[in-house]
C-alpha cells in the first residue's frame, strides 16, 4: 500500500469535507471563525486517530454482525475523552466549542473511515489514513471559518484586519452564509483540478506533437520502404 | 454463524472496557472541570462587584426563592441547599454589591446566563455574560462591551431608570442584526433586580463580624 497516497487523498482527492461532503452538521454549525473551525478540526482529528487506531487493532475480535454498535462505543468513548479534557485543560476553549464536541460521534467521517477503511486495512495504513482525513478535514473548515470570518466580520483568527471601510456581510456569519461559502469553496476545488488537468493535457499533447516531429524530421519517409 | 453468545460477550467487553476508561479519566479530570468552572465564576464575580476586602466565595450565602417566567434568577443546590448563590462584596465591615446569577430562555439560541452584580442601592454595579449559545459574530458580541456598549450603559442603572433596548423605547443599545440577544440580557437584569429587591438583600453586618460576635458571647 502507498501510504503516501493514503495521506495525502484525505487532504485534497478525498477531501471529507469539500469532496464527500460529510459531516455536514460540524461543518456549517462551527465554522463561524477561524478559531472555531481550527479547534473542531483538531477536536475531530484526535476522535478519527484513536477510533481507527482502536478499529483497526480491534477489527478481527469484532464479529461482523455487532461491529456498528461497536464502532459507536469505540467513537463515543473517544468523544468523551475529548470533552472532559478539553473541560479539565482547556477550558477557555471549552466555553466556545463544548456545545459541539459530542457532536463530533454523530459526525459520519468517523463512522466512514472506521467501517470503510480501519476495518479492512492495518493499523499503520489505518493511522495515515486517519491523520490524513483529520488533517483535510481541519484544513477544510478551518479555511471556511477564516472566509466566513473574514467577510461576515471583518476579521481573521479574531485579528480585525478589514478596517472600518468595509461594512461586514452578516449572512456570511449566519447558517445560510455556511453554504455558499461551502460552495464556492468545493466550485473553487473543482476549476483549480480542472486547471491542472488542462495542463497536463496540454502538455502531453505538445510532447506528442514533438515527438512526431522529431520522428518525421530526424528520418525522413521512415515508412517508405515498407510501402513498397 | 457466530454464536449469539459471542456477539453479546465482545459487546459487553467492548463496553466494559470503555466504562472503565472513562470512569478513570472522570476521577482525574472531574475536580479540575469543578474547579475551572468555580475559578471562571469567581473571576465574573470579581469583574461584576465593586472593589472589596473580604472573600465572596467564603461569604457567599444561599437565599431559596420561587421563580417564574422565562426570565428569573438561577436556582442553583450548592452544599445541599437549593437557592440563589448570592456573593456579598463588604468593604471595611459594610456591603458594597451582591453578586447573583440571573438565566433567561429568551436568548437566540438556548439559555443566557449572566451574573449581576448590583449595590444595597439596588445599581447595577456590573454584568457578565458566564453561559450562553448565541451566534457567533452576531448575538454573541453581548460577552464584551467592545462589541455591545449596552454591556456598559446597564451600569449604574436602577429599576426606577430605563432598561429597555432602544428598539423597545429604552435608552439601551442593540447589536445590528441582532436584537434579541442584547433584549434577553436586558430582561434578565432587570428580572435579576427586581427579585433582589423583594427578596436578596442582604442584611449588614458582615458575617465575619457577625461570627466575631457569636464567639464573644
Amino acid at each position: 500500500m502507498n501510504y503516501g497516497e493514503v495521506f495525502t487523498k484525505g487532504l485534497w482527492k478525498d477531501n471529507p469535507v469539500l469532496r464527500m461532503m460529510l459531516g455536514m452538521c460540524p461543518v456549517l454549525g462551527v465554522s463561524t471563525s477561524a478559531i472555531n473551525g481550527f479547534g473542531m478540526g483538531t477536536a475531530t482529528l484526535f476522535v478519527l486517530l484513536g477510533s481507527n487506531i482502536a478499529v483497526a487493532l480491534l477489527k478481527s475480535y469484532i464479529p461482523a454482525q455487532v461491529r456498528i454498535p461497536a464502532y459507536i462505543i469505540i467513537i463515543a468513548t473517544f468523544v468523551t475523552v475529548v470533552d472532559m479534557s478539553m473541560a479539565a485543560w482547556f477550558f477557555d476553549l471549552y466555553l466556545t466549542l463544548g456545545l459541539f464536541i459530542p457532536l463530533i460521534v454523530v459526525n459520519c467521517i468517523i463512522l466512514g473511515r472506521a467501517e470503510g477503511f480501519a476495518s479492512k486495512n492495518t493499523l499503520s495504513a489505518s493511522t495515515i489514513d486517519a491523520l490524513g482525513m483529520g488533517i483535510g478535514f481541519t484544513l477544510a473548515i478551518t479555511t471556511l471559518g477564516a472566509c466566513r470570518e473574514l467577510l461576515g466580520n471583518g476579521s481573521f483568527f479574531d485579528v480585525p484586519v478589514l478596517g472600518a471601510w468595509y461594512p461586514p456581510a452578516l449572512v456570511m456569519v449566519l447558517p445560510p452564509g455556511a453554504f455558499i461559502m461551502l460552495g464556492f469553496l468545493a466550485a473553487g476545488m473543482r476549476r483549480i483540478d480542472f486547471v491542472l488537468a488542462d495542463r497536463v493535457r496540454a502538455q502531453a499533447a505538445a510532447r506528442r506533437v514533438q515527438a512526431l516531429k522529431l520522428a518525421t524530421g530526424g528520418a525522413p519517409e521512415p515508412a517508405a520502404p515498407g510501402m513498397k | 454463524m457466530v454464536s449469539i453468545n459471542r456477539l453479546v460477550i465482545v459487546l459487553v467487553l467492548v463496553a466494559a472496557v470503555s466504562a472503565l476508561l472513562l470512569a478513570q479519566l472522570d476521577t482525574i479530570t472531574a475536580p479540575k472541570i469543578k474547579q475551572s468552572r468555580i475559578d471562571y465564576k469567581l473571576r465574573m464575580v470579581k469583574n461584576v462587584l465593586p472593589s472589596y476586602d473580604n472573600d465572596p466565595n467564603h461569604d457567599r450565602q444561599v437565599i431559596p426563592v420561587e421563580v417564574t417566567g422565562s426570565a428569573h434568577v438561577k436556582v442553583e443546590v450548592d452544599e445541599g441547599k437549593e437557592g440563589v448563590l448570592v456573593y456579598p462584596a463588604y468593604k471595611e465591615g459594610k456591603l458594597v454589591g451582591s453578586a447573583f446569577a440571573v438565566t433567561t430562555h429568551e436568548g437566540y439560541s438556548g439559555d443566557i446566563d449572566l451574573l449581576v452584580g448590583v449595590d444595597p442601592n439596588g445599581a447595577i454595579t456590573g454584568i457578565e455574560v458566564i453561559n450562553h449559545a448565541e451566534t457567533p459574530g452576531l448575538g454573541a458580541k453581548i460577552v464584551s462591551e467592545h462589541t455591545w456598549p449596552g454591556k456598559k450603559e446597564l451600569v449604574g442603572r436602577t429599576l426606577a431608570d430605563s432598561l429597555e433596548v432602544k428598539k423597545d423605547g429604552g435608552e439601551i443599545d442593540a447589536i445590528a442584526g441582532a436584537t434579541i440577544s442584547p433584549r434577553a440580557v436586558c430582561k434578565a437584569v432587570k428580572a435579576g433586580l427586581e427579585t433582589y429587591a423583594k427578596q436578596l438583600k442582604l442584611e449588614p453586618p458582615a458575617p465575619a463580624a457577625t461570627a466575631q460576635l457569636g464567639a464573644q458571647s
